[in-house]
């Protein structure tokens, strides 16, 4: 019945499940003895959407993500996927595709090989493998690499294969735990794409990251982690409103004071009004996403015949929230990514793919 | 479950379909680097065919060389003792093979991804030891043929090869469960080198290589007791004596059931390590 075709340039497919939601999850709890890695989850992922699940590492989303795959048990807490318990392992892992931390391949294989190898594993006849591993190739852009071995392929590539495993069998649901780690900028972007495509096609995507820009732009909703529990859940615009500020910063000659009796009616309880150390007058705001309300009150001040020398509106990042829930920026690396992404992003995924460690491919927040 | 019923899911292929996928696999792989899976079983037998042929060709002359017990069956010179045995070490000193790529699977997550495919975890054992077996052919016949020139004697023609080739592949099957269960274990993907020694005192205290008659006291209780030389023996019936005496059903059978033995430790083993997350 469903069509999810994940084929270039498919159209959007009806969901699956019928009416129940992509994933369920309900008070999920991972214990490793006295350590909590997962601490008390709880969320629903409608279907057709991307969520993200934002934290640094360790913060329990690998654990979280191995739990819905049925690779590791929960110690409480229930999850369904598309209505299917997660404790039914054989029904949940015909509906759900996955990638993780570490691309985990054969080196020795081809693309071709390995695609076949899967295809045929999850049912499908030698033809039909064949046919299906060439299509998941287009789709992620590896067609003319299907016959070189996998040890020749470079990161990125290894990544967009593995993805490409993960949609063998048309999931509905796919759980890609940070796919963009170790990457380049390039790759980065390449890949994302193709997660946009896996939506259009009508997929589910459960995706991980430690990058704050990735969830910006990818993630319709997302949870951020912290310490195994969830701190803050909403679309990235609502997670801006609720958690951060905009500010407008007017650097003047000295009218400091004009300014303040300007807007002293004006201001709401939430709102304040300070000089920073430089001599500008800085306007918090309630509302990390108070572009508006910043017109209104600018339109006060040139009202009232005020010229700003410099005039700086700064709506609240990702990672001002990301800092402000959580206490500590996400990582060297991953930091201003809401910027200019083009460098940081590459100096960003070396340190963490260098530092997420975990050399048999089991994710670094993890012990097997 | 109604609400889901129409949810796409993937059936996961029939045992079958994914045992050959594990076969094919592994074959694949042992055809690009052929080496350690066709070239080096052979090597340490064919060295003592040469070598042994040569060197203990006068050992028939031995006091004790003609006692009785397992090796009654021998009728010719040394030589002809030798062949039927030494090709036994085909199977035993280049042994687990496919066990390394159990354990990188493992070690890498790969096993982990094919896991959640929806075939059996057992499939991924069974392929490999359907392509041990397999492996080990073109070492068993270089042997044989190299034996055969170099004084071996073979009375039974064809069928006597044949039943021969069988043994080494049903010995390296038992045998390569104790790799897989190492290899579950570990997951290091050294694991056939490393437990390679294991093969030597397994051949050399049996009666691969020697009579049973000029063994000290303490090796030839060993012997009696290693599983190997009752193999042996049905293979020196095979070649030199009568095929269907009553050595190779019973060796057959002894095979059979290590082969279901050390392959339940090593499922159980694996069972063990994918329930363990």
């Amino acid at each position: 019945m469903v069509t999810i075709n994940y084929a270039v340039g498919a159209g959007p497919a009806p969901g699956s499940g019928q009416g129940s939601p992509a994933i369920e999850v309900a008070h999920l709890t991972k214990r490793f003895g006295p350590a909590v890695a997962v601490d008390d989850v709880s969320f629903t992922v409608e279907q057709g959407e991307i969520f993200g699940y934002l934290g640094r590492n360790g913060s329990g989303k690998t654990t979280t993500v191995r739990m819905l795959a049925t690779l590791t048990r929960p110690t409480s807490g229930q999850a369904r996927i598309c209505g299917a318990d997660i404790t039914d392992a054989r029904r949940v892992r015909r509906l759900i595709g996955v990638t993780m931390q570490e691309a985990a391949l054969d080196e020795a294989m081809t693309a071709g090989e390995h695609l076949r190898f899967v295809a045929g594993l999850s049912g499908l006849g030698r033809a039909a493998a064949r046919r299906r591993a060439e299509e998941v190739l287009e789709v992620v852009g590896l067609s003319r690499d299907a016959e070189v071995r996998i040890g020749a392929f470079s990161g990125g590539m290894k990544r967009r294969l593995d993805i490409a495993s993960a949609l063998i069998s048309r999931p509905p649901v796919l759980f890609l735990d940070e796919p963009t780690t170790g990457l380049d900028p390039q790759s980065r972007r390449a890949v994302w794409e193709e997660i946009r495509t896996l939506q259009a096609s009508g997929a589910t995507v459960f995706l991980t990251t430690q990058y704050l820009e990735e969830a910006d732009q990818l993630a319709g909703r997302l949870a951020i982690v912290d310490a195994g529990a969830i701190v803050a859940e909403g679309s990235p615009r609502k997670l801006k409103a609720d958690h951060g500020r905009t500010t407008i910063t007017v650097a003047h000659n000295g009218v400091a004071g004009q300014i303040e009796s300007t807007l002293k009616g004006d201001l709401l309880a939430d709102e304040h009004l300070a000089t920073d150390g430089s001599g500008r007058t800085v306007i918090t705001l309630s509302s990390g996403t108070g572009g508006e309300r910043a017109l209104e009150l600018l339109a006060r001040i040139q009202g009232a015949g005020i010229s700003p020398t410099h005039l700086a509106v700064t709506e609240t990042s990702l990672e001002d929230v990301f800092i402000r829930l959580t206490g500590t920026a996400i990582g060297v690396g991953a930091s201003g990514s809401d910027g200019a992404s083009g460098s940081d992003g590459a100096s960003g995924s070396d340190g963490a793919s260098g530092s997420d460690g975990a050399p048999d491919g089991t994710g670094g927040e993890d012990r097997r | 479950m109604n609400e889901s019923r129409n949810v796409l899911e993937a059936p996961g292929a029939t045992a079958g379909r994914a045992v050959g996928l594990v076969f094919r696999r592994q074959a694949t792989a042992a055809l690009r680097d052929p080496g350690p899976h066709f070239v080096l079983p052979a090597l340490p037998a064919l060295l003592m065919t040469v070598v042994f042929t040569a060197l203990f060709d006068r050992i028939g002359d031995a006091p004790g060389y003609d006692a009785g017990g397992l090796d009654r069956s021998h009728a010719g010179g040394y030589d002809a003792f030798l062949i039927p045995g030494v090709v036994m070490l085909v199977a035993l000193l280049g042994a687990g093979a496919t066990s390394a790529s159990l354990a990188a699977d493992l070690r890498s997550g790969y096993f982990e991804r094919l896991r959640l495919l929806g075939a059996r975890p057992g499939t991924h054992l069974t392929g490999r030891l359907l392509f041990e077996a397999v492996r080990l052919l073109p070492g068993t016949a270089v042997v044989l043929g190299v034996g055969l020139v170099f004084g071996g004697d073979n009375r039974n023609g064809i069928v006597g090869l044949a039943l021969v080739t069988m043994l080494v592949a049903m010995l390296g099957m038992a045998y390569s469960g104790v790799f897989y269960t190492v290899a579950i274990r570990t997951t290091d993907p050294q694991t056939p080198f490393q437990l390679q020694p294991l093969g030597l005192p397994l051949a050399f205290l049996s009666t691969a290589l020697v009579p049973l008659g000029v063994m000290p006291g303490w090796a030839e209780t060993i012997a009696r007791w290693n599983p190997v030389s009752p193999v042996v023996d049905a293979s020196r019936q095979a070649l030199t004596g009568d095929p269907w005496a009553g050595e190779l059903p019973g060796a057959v059978a002894l095979l059979a059931g290590i082969i279901v033995a050390t392959h339940a430790l090593a499922s159980l083993t694996l069972r063990r390590r994918l329930a363990g997350s």
